[in-house]
């Protein structure tokens, strides 16, 4: 069987300006070959430094931006085929970060939720009145707020309606995009534990990016780890949280703040070095200059991403027979 | 009181609307000393935020500040005139707003944002303001600086774009940073770099900052006392220490245990229910529906903010007795 997801060597580049002036022009390759595969029901995290194109990759995923190389495989078929291309709110929606600005504040909640489906023409307007409903209950909230606009909820509320709208039209797999950084711990208990259940009772696929290690570690099923557009660790959750292979992984867990004073670090800058450059990316592994156990070769030789153990994937020279 | 630099008294903050009126900060007395950083955590919605544009003047209507003071460096910002006020927000205090997006204007570069506030307030050149923003964009960890002087903020990631509103506020040195969720879309590795730049400057020039922030961790790494709000007042006020090691209120205690642990994958215990509308509080303690250690008295009574003999402050009839005084 095929993964529901298949990201083929998905590269994608963008035309900036450079200079003062911003008269130059450069290309930068915001996602540069990666592989990954988002199975049925299966949660699998996103996670790396900021910039590094994971916003990108989701785009490209949710078909909101073409790549420039590689591919998309929607259970096994392109995007160009019209299966996938007429279809595509049917199997993929976005939650985005933002529930402030990713809803229509002029437009009741319940036209929100209900937009995709009037789009795709499913059902008559009885029918999309009570998958409303059926859909403002899935997520915790009232049918009387269908007839609310968003300013008249908080911001966990606002999440909750932005997940019921991208679960309007059924999809398989629900990208999202740092869902819950903008919420205060116990909403985001609240929408995690919203997305655990929902998952568990629809069979849905999550992509799901965070900055936050506890959230992914308590969500995902694999996780990816990535640096400057590429893919440096990819394996099960329980395996990256425990025995991080990539030196890059091992840095980013030790600096994710710990909430307990009594094990405040001392150590404030656990990763050396400038952010790397998209302008000029590093030659050799492009993590070499800021990598606490670079070798001489890791400044010549680009690793590949080995599947060193079945399942767990590593991009570093170390790891390579 | 250590060099108190700024100290709000009985702060009340309300949004006259169509529906009624909403008292977003509802009387927050606080205090932050120069050097010293305060965390201010809380339900979304609980007026963090608005607590924040309260101190610097920037309520906008139907906002209103009704009440209170704000006293910084000796003087009452609440009585000084929008000219005076301005030259308070360039020169003394900085604020690091919560959404980069709605606050960098799209249709301009971003070297020349931060340069024109640098220009300014400090009265320097093109050229010396833009090499000025140049360092500040390498300070908080942007590669290629020049470069990304020339991008128009829908060019970078979100997280760029915090970095550079961070930029922004820390070039004018301020006596104090008001930093509204100022490391919510970044990593973990850039999240301690700019704390660490943050926490240098404190040292160094004694910068007070009000760290109004939903990551516990930030909490416990960085700040050196709390203010936990919920619903427009301070629920609880303490040093960080003995605030994570022992909550003294019922929503402090609620949101410690709402965190994911390692390694644990059973369901997160979320506080149940949502935070009151403002328009319509409950009577007696405003957490009173959602408290799982309620009683009668909490019902009909609100219970004042009660100081114990540790300094620790808490809204809840559980202190009442071991209280020495009772703020209001
Ligand atoms: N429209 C665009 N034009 C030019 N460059 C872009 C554009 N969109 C993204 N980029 C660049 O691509 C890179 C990756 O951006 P992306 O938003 O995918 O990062 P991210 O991993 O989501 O970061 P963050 O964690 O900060 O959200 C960045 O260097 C960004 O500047
Ligand atoms: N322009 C406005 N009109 C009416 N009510 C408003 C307005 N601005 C803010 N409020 C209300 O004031 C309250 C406090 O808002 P504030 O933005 O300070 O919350 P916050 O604590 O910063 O939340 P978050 O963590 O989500 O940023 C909210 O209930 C909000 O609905
Ligand atoms: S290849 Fe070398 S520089 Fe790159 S991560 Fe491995 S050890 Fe570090
Ligand atoms: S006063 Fe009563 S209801 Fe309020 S927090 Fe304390 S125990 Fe809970
Ligand atoms: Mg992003
Ligand atoms: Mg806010």
């Amino acid at each position: 069987m095929s993964a529901l997801i298949a990201v083929q060597g998905l590269s994608r580049r963008y035309v900036v300006r450079g200079g003062v002036l911003g008269t130059s022009r450069r290309t930068v390759t915001a996602v540069d070959g990666v592989d990954l595969a988002v199975n049925r029901g299966e949660t699998v995290g996103l996670v790396g430094e900021s910039g590094c194109g994971k916003s990108t990759l989701a785009r490209c995923v949710a078909g909101l931006e073409r790549p420039s190389a590689g591919r998309v495989l929607y259970d096994g078929r392109e995007m160009d085929d019209p299966r996938v291309r007429d279809n595509l709110p049917r199997l993929i929606q976005m939650v985005f970060q933002d529930p402030f600005s990713s809803l229509n504040p002029r437009r009741s909640v319940g036209f929100s939720v209900a937009e995709g489906l009037w789009a795709m023409g499913m059902g008559d307007r009885a029918a999309r009145r009570e998958r409303v409903m059926e859909l403002l209950d899935q997520v915790g909230l009232l049918p009387e707020h269908a007839d609310r606009y968003p300013h008249q909820f908080s911001g966990g509320q606002r999440q909750r309606v932005a997940i019921a709208r991208a679960l309007a039209t059924n999809p398989s797999l629900v990208v999202c995009d740092e869902p819950v950084s903008a919420l205060d711990v116990s909403v985001q208990a609240q929408v995690i534990n919203l997305l655990c259940d929902l998952k568990a009772r629809l069979g849905l696929a999550y992509l799901f990016i965070s900055h936050d290690l506890a959230v992914v570690g308590h969500i995902s099923d694999r996780t990816a780890v990535m640096y400057l557009g590429r893919i440096m660790e990819l394996a099960p959750t329980d395996t990256i949280m425990d025995n991080p292979a990539h030196p890059y992984t091992r840095a980013l867990l030790a600096a994710a703040p710990i909430p307990d004073p009594a094990r405040r670090q001392a150590a404030r800058t656990p990763l050396a070095g400038d952010a790397p450059s998209l302008f000029s990316p590093p030659p050799g592994c492009v993590f070499h200059p800021r990598c606490p156990e670079a070798m001489p070769e890791c400044a010549v030789s680009s690793p590949k991403l080995l599947e060193t153990s079945p399942g767990h994937f590593v991009r570093c020279l170390k790891e390579t027979p | 009181m250590p060099d108190t630099l700024l100290s709000t008294f009985d702060v009340r903050t309300a949004f006259h609307t169509a529906e009624g009126t909403a008292v977003a900060v509802d009387g927050v007395s606080l205090s932050v000393a120069r050097g010293e950083t305060l965390a201010v955590v809380g339900e979304s919605g609980c007026g963090k935020t608005v607590l924040g544009l309260s101190i610097l003047g920037l309520v906008q209507p139907p906002g209103r500040i009704d009440a209170g003071r704000v006293l910084f460096d000796g003087t009452d910002l609440l009585t000084l005139s929008p000219e005076a006020m301005r030259r308070v927000r360039g020169n003394r205090i900085s604020m690091i707003f919560q959404e980069p997006m709605t606050s960098l204007n799209p249709v301009l570069r971003v070297g020349e944002q931060i340069a024109e506030a640098i220009r300014l307030h400090r009265g320097k050149s093109r050229r010396e303001a833009l090499a000025q923003a140049g360092n500040m964009l390498s300070l908080v960890g942007i590669s290629d600086p020049d470069r990304r002087l020339a991008s128009f903020p829908h060019e970078l990631s979100g997280g760029m774009r915090q970095r550079v509103m961070i930029a922004m506020a820390l070039c004018l040195s301020p006596d104090l940073l008001i930093a509204d969720e100022p490391t919510t879309a970044l990593d973990v590795t850039i999240q301690k770099q700019i704390l660490a730049l943050m926490l240098d400057l404190a040292a160094a020039k004694g910068t007070a900052i009000l760290l109004i922030t939903h990551n516990l961790g930030v909490v416990a790494e960085t700040c050196d006392n709390a203010a936990i709000m919920y619903s427009g007042q301070v629920a609880e006020y303490g040093d960080v220490a003995s605030l994570f090691a022992n909550p003294l209120h019922p929503y402090t205690a609620g949101l410690i245990r709402s965190l994911p642990r390692p390694g644990d994958k059973t369901r997160l215990e979320a506080i149940p229910g949502t935070v009151p509308s403002l328009t319509r509080l409950p009577r007696g303690c405003r957490f009173h529906p959602r408290c799982p250690r309620v009683f009668d008295r909490c019902r009909t009574d609100a219970p004042p903010f009660f100081r114990l003999e540790s300094g620790r402050c808490a809204r809840c009839w559980l202190h009442a007795e071991a209280a020495l005084e009772t703020l209001p």
